[in-house]
């Protein structure tokens, strides 16, 4: 945008049919890379009926803006304009919906006899990871290569973005399954202390690492700035995402404030892999 | 915000045709979600059980059922239980579990006995659930 002439308007182009396709073609791939496990795991089903309907709204409505700030960052394609991320954004959708609509039925996980509510319900939660994974498609399998992205230097908050989608890349996966919750229940209050510090260890070293091949996070930088600027605020961004996968998923139901904070740091604890290491995996 | 060589996208009127279609998806989606939370109320599972007739199985008696919760909510851990009783005094019992029966919906399953149903007073009927 900054490099934008004065004839920059008409430079503009639009995609090729054959190109469109090709883009879509690699959002299928995605979504199905991206919520395969997640298509494959029978507590992502019966969140479908489970789930209170407001809960799956709000849901879908967070997935929204979720999905503008990775076209921003990633995406079919370079864009500049809001309507053309928003273009970008329903068509993940339209991707995501279809891709889990005939993975489900194919399982038989949705069948004609189901009642609309369980059908619907089973293929928004898939929408969700799907719609994340046709979106990321590009980034992954598309034609940008390595150089090309880290010409593009996010801001300090796109930074903390891409953190936020690595932690949701692989809490999602966690997040609605039993386990979370029987680990947390396992741990005490030791353990989890233990597991924070290593949380913030491996994080901290692996920003620092990847930090280095390109991006904002430079080598000039000391190294009390990066910790406290990237890897706790970082960390902190990892504990939000997924207080709100669990939210979404009721996984905090009826828990107390302990339960509640010691399934989030279980579950912060790949969250932070993710987030540090989302230059890698986006 | 993404840069690199060439100038950024516009969109094509094919891309739009889809992105439409991807409108009406999310749409329809949040629609359906936020009416049915409006018209169908969160009440307690309301399970109907409705046997059907015992058939002779290799050892011992079958009989199928189809469990309907007619309630705005799931149970989980459903038990359905069937007795064959004669007056005051119980023949036989069988039971089964469901993971989850979810709201509106309908599961079938079938109870194993050793007596003959037929001969005897043959009830089934749902045992208790949790919430999931």
């Amino acid at each position: 945008m900054s490099s934008a002439t004065p004839a920059g308007a008409d430079r503009h182009s639009t995609p090729s049919t054959g190109k469109f396709f090709a883009g879509v073609g690699r959002a299928f791939a995605g979504a199905l890379l991206f919520a395969l496990p997640m298509l494959m795991t029978m507590e992502m089903w019966w969140l479908g009926f489970t789930l209170e309907p407001w809960r799956i709204v709000v849901m879908l409505l967070a997935m929204l803006p979720l999905l503008m700030g990775l076209s921003r960052f990633g995406g079919f394609r370079r864009t500049d304009r809001f309507r053309d991320d928003l273009a970008d954004v329903l068509v993940a959708i339209m991707v995501a919906a279809v891709a889990s609509t005939v993975v489900l039925f194919l399982f038989a996980v949705a069948t004609i006899d189901m009642p609309p509510r369980e059908i619907v319900g089973k293929i928004a939660i898939q929408m969700f990871p799907a719609s994340i994974g046709a979106m990321l498609a590009r980034s992954q399998m598309g034609e940008t290569s390595e150089s090309d992205r880290e010409e593009s230097e996010p801001s300090y908050l796109g930074e903390l973005f891409l953190m936020g989608v690595g932690a949701l890349y692989l809490s999602l996966n966690i997040a609605p399954t039993e386990e979370i919750v029987l680990i947390a229940l396992k741990m005490s209050v030791w353990h989890e202390v233990s597991l924070l510090g290593l949380s913030l260890v491996l994080m901290h070293g692996l920003v620092y690492s990847v930090g280095f091949k390109g991006g904002t996070i430079r080598g000039d930088r000391s190294f009390i700035e990066v910790f406290a600027r990237f890897t706790c605020v970082g960390y902190v961004v990892v504990a939000l995402v997924s207080l709100g996968v669990l939210w979404i998923f009721a996984q905090t139901g009826e828990s107390s404030l302990q339960e509640v904070l010691s399934t989030v740091i279980v579950m912060s604890f790949p969250g932070a892999i993710g987030a540090a290491a989302a230059r890698l995996v986006l | 915000m993404a840069e690199g060589s060439g100038p950024p996208e516009r969109t094509s009127a094919l891309e739009w045709v889809f992105a439409l279609l991807g409108a009406a998806i999310i749409a329809a989606t949040v629609g359906f979600m936020v009416r049915h939370g409006l018209t169908h109320p969160a009440t307690a599972p309301d399970v109907v059980v409705v046997p059907g007739p015992p058939t002779r199985v290799s050892q011992g008696y079958l009989v199928q059922f189809t469990a309907l919760n007619r309630g705005n909510s799931t149970a989980a851990n459903l038990t359905i239980k069937g007795s064959l009783t004669d007056g005051d005094r119980t023949i036989e019992t069988s039971e089964v579990t469901f993971d989850y029966l979810p709201q509106r919906a309908s599961r079938s399953g079938g109870l194993f006995f050793r007596e003959d149903p037929a001969r005897h007073k043959l009830s089934v009927t749902a045992g208790g659930y949790v919430t999931p």
